[in-house]
Formats: structure tokens, C-alpha cells, sequence
């Protein structure tokens, strides 16, 4: 997915060991060894990701949780998501 | 004890991580200055980091090494099944494997990457001395164990006797010791390789596991391995703690075994005396760690 699809379902890529240290995830991915720590609202997002719902959904989840602007939002969900394709955190099913 | 004393205290003991989960979790926390909170919260973070660095190289060895059925030992097994996220220390991860599965063991390692740390001379020494190799991948050590026990300290017919369980560690399959099997490998632990001087942490791992413990079962495992004496000591030694006097029963009597009947046949006069001797033993620092010294320096401690 090369632009933001709010309608693609992220999932984990593979086993992606992580720890929740009192809401902030610790994540690694096992090929490269490299460690990932999310801030609150990125363990919030990333516990989110069940491979069912899509990143409509959970921009929905976090925008009841969070007082956010929709369209910061949806810039911090597109450049978020976009980090975690990267780092080959997660995958997208359509 | 002073704010500073007790985070050393803590960081000694290796309970910091667990210390942080206690408070935050059980609302201890108010009262407590941010100087005693953040540094614990901080071993907590760290210590979440190190599990997931020192785990990971392991997962594509598990789930190649599964028809083997290595049984996780200690901290990695506590961790999978007792220990709140990320609050279990562990310096290094130990797995038993018995000893005619070592190879195929060894070529599965190779495979995915680990390489045996000790070879020749010192790797021998361990083989034959301590029963284990250790295996290096990143910057996680492994200790595969092919024996439950160094040789010549202990019973030899020591084995775990009951099934193993497997768990999910991550999406692979972790097995680990019964709960029984696994109390009892702590006990001997503290005998044997502690010498009644542990990291309070190791207390703590039995404490865990002491609730649903089936204690007759216990007993049978340890009678079958001739391990009667070093429960009983196991279990006064823990019920000098306070916190564990309601959930560990008094041991089963003495087994008249070769070494312990000579040496109180000798030295002592019965049962009440070698309770006497036994407290005098736990209540007094320095014989503990004059025993500790003894036990390091390869002397064989007759009451085990």
C-alpha cells in the first residue's frame, strides 16, 4: 500500500515479540533485531491492530479516546502506519 | 531504610522490575516519593527491552528444535508463566535437553544462526563438569543443560518425572517443566547452587509456583530421586521467610541417607538437635556464607 487506503486491514507482520510496560509497548522484529517503542497513543494504535479492523476503524477508536482534530489525525495515522510498513512491523490485507 | 538504600537493596536482589509492577499495579505507590518511582520504572523499561532482545534470536531455535521438546528452565520458564510482563531478570536463558538429543540439538543451532560459545578446553570442562554448553546468538547466552545437577554434588538419578507443558512464547511453543517438577528444581537449586545464600529473587520464583502446588506429588518426585533431605532444607530454609511460612508446609522427615546419617550420628543427637543446628545455620550470616564459600570452592556439604 503506497498511499494511505483507509480501508486496508494492517496486521503484524509474522511474531512480533513486544511487552506492555503499564501501556507502553515495547516491540522487536526478530530478523534485524531492532527494537521499536511506541509512545502512548502508538501502544494504543498498535494494540488496535487484530488483523480485522481497518485503519478507518481505528483512526474511529483513537479519535474517541484521544481530543485529536480529525485531520491531524489522519496525517499522524497516514505517517504512522507508514512508519510501522517501513520497519516491516505490518503488512495490509484489503 | 533510606529511599537510595533501598533501590540498591532492590537492584541487588533483582526485584527492582517486579518492585516497579507491585507498586504501580497494587496502587502502593502513593506516598511514595517520583525519587524511589522512576528509577524502578526505569529497571522496568530496561528490563522489558532486554527480555525482548534476549528472546527473540530464540524463537526460529524453538520452533526448529519443537519434536525435541527442550524444556525451558528457571527464567525463561517463569517468565512465560508466572512473572507479570517484563518484571523476571535473567542473564541468561537456560533449556534441559537430554543428552542423546544433543546433537541433533546442536546441528538445528547451527542452522539458525547460533554458535557454540565454549569449545575445546573450556567447552569440555563444562560438558563434564557442569553438564552444559553454552550456545551464543546476538547478544543472548544460552546454557543447555543435559543434566539437572553438577556431577558429584547430587543424586545422578535426578530427572524430572512428570510431562512436560507447552506453552505460546510469541507464537512458538515453549515447553516447560510441571509445576512440581519445576519447585523441585528450584529447591535444589537453592541447596546446590545458591547454598541457602540466593538472590531474594529466587525466593520469589517460589513463592510463584507455590500456589496449586501439589505437595504429595513433590514428595514423590524428590523420594524417587533421592532428594528427601534437600526438600526438608529447602523448606525450612523458606520457612524462615514470613511471607512464605503459610504456603510451605513443614518437610517430610529426614531420610537416613549415607552422607547425612553419619554426619549426625557423629556430630549430633536426633531430630531436635539437627533442627537446632539447622536454625543456628539459617539465623547466623556468617556461617551462610563461610557455607556459601565452602559450596563455591567445590567442597561437598554433607547435609545435602
Amino acid at each position: 500500500m503506497k498511499t494511505y487506503d483507509p480501508d486496508a486491514v494492517p496486521v503484524k507482520a509474522g511474531l512480533i515479540p513486544s511487552q506492555n510496560v503499564d501501556g507502553e509497548i515495547f516491540a522487536i522484529t526478530p530478523e534485524d533485531g531492532v527494537l521499536h517503542n511506541f509512545n502512548e497513543v502508538g501502544s494504543f494504535i498498535w494494540n488496535l491492530i487484530d488483523d480485522e479492523k481497518s485503519v478507518r476503524e481505528i483512526a474511529s477508536k483513537v479519535l474517541s479516546e484521544y481530543e485529536v482534530a480529525p485531520d491531524a489525525l489522519k496525517q499522524d495515522m497516514i505517517e504512522f502506519f507508514s512508519q510501522l510498513h517501513k520497519k516491516g512491523l505490518i503488512e495490509y490485507r484489503r | 531504610m533510606e529511599t537510595p538504600n533501598a533501590q540498591e537493596w532492590l537492584k541487588e536482589e533483582r526485584l527492582a522490575p517486579l518492585a516497579d509492577w507491585r507498586l504501580g499495579g497494587g496502587g502502593l505507590a502513593r506516598g511514595l516519593q517520583n525519587n524511589m518511582l522512576i528509577p524502578l520504572k526505569e529497571e522496568r523499561r530496561r528490563e522489558a527491552r532486554w527480555e525482548l532482545v534476549q528472546t527473540a534470536p530464540l524463537l526460529d531455535l524453538l520452533s526448529e528444535t519443537a519434536a525435541l521438546q527442550p524444556l525451558a528452565l528457571k527464567g525463561l520458564d517463569f517468565r512465560a508463566r508466572l512473572y507479570p510482563p517484563a518484571t523476571r531478570p535473567a542473564v541468561d536463558l537456560d533449556l534441559y535437553l537430554e543428552r542423546r538429543k544433543t546433537a541433533r540439538f546442536a546441528e538445528a543451532a547451527e542452522k539458525t544462526g547460533w554458535r557454540l560459545a565454549t569449545r575445546g578446553r573450556l567447552g569440555r570442562r563444562l560438558w563434564r563438569r557442569w553438564n552444559h554448553l553454552i550456545w551464543g546468538k546476538d547478544q543472548t547466552i544460552l546454557e543447555v543443560h543435559h543434566d539437572l545437577t553438577a556431577p558429584g554434588r547430587y543424586n545422578a538419578r535426578y530427572r524430572f518425572g512428570e510431562e512436560p507443558t507447552p506453552l505460546d512464547l510469541y507464537g512458538v511453543t515453549l515447553w516447560v517443566p510441571s509445576r512440581e517438577d519445576a519447585a523441585l528444581f528450584c529447591m535444589v537449586h537453592l541447596c546446590g547452587n545458591h547454598f541457602f545464600d540466593p538472590h531474594l529473587l529466587s525466593v520469589y520464583d517460589i513463592w510463584l509456583l507455590c500456589p496449586g502446588l501439589d505437595w504429595g506429588k513433590l514428595y514423590t518426585l524428590a523420594r524417587k530421586a533421592g532428594l528427601e533431605r534437600t526438600v526438608s532444607f529447602a523448606l525450612a530454609y523458606l520457612r524462615c521467610y514470613p511471607t512464605m511460612r503459610r504456603l510451605v508446609p513443614p518437610g517430610e522427615p529426614l531420610r537416613p541417607g549415607r552422607s547425612g546419617m553419619n554426619f549426625f550420628r557423629q556430630r549430633a543427637g536426633g531430630v531436635r538437635t539437627r533442627s537446632r543446628l539447622l536454625g543456628l545455620y539459617l539465623a547466623d550470616p556468617r556461617i551462610r556464607s563461610l557455607t556459601y564459600i565452602l559450596g563455591h570452592l567445590g567442597e561437598r556439604l554433607d547435609i545435602f
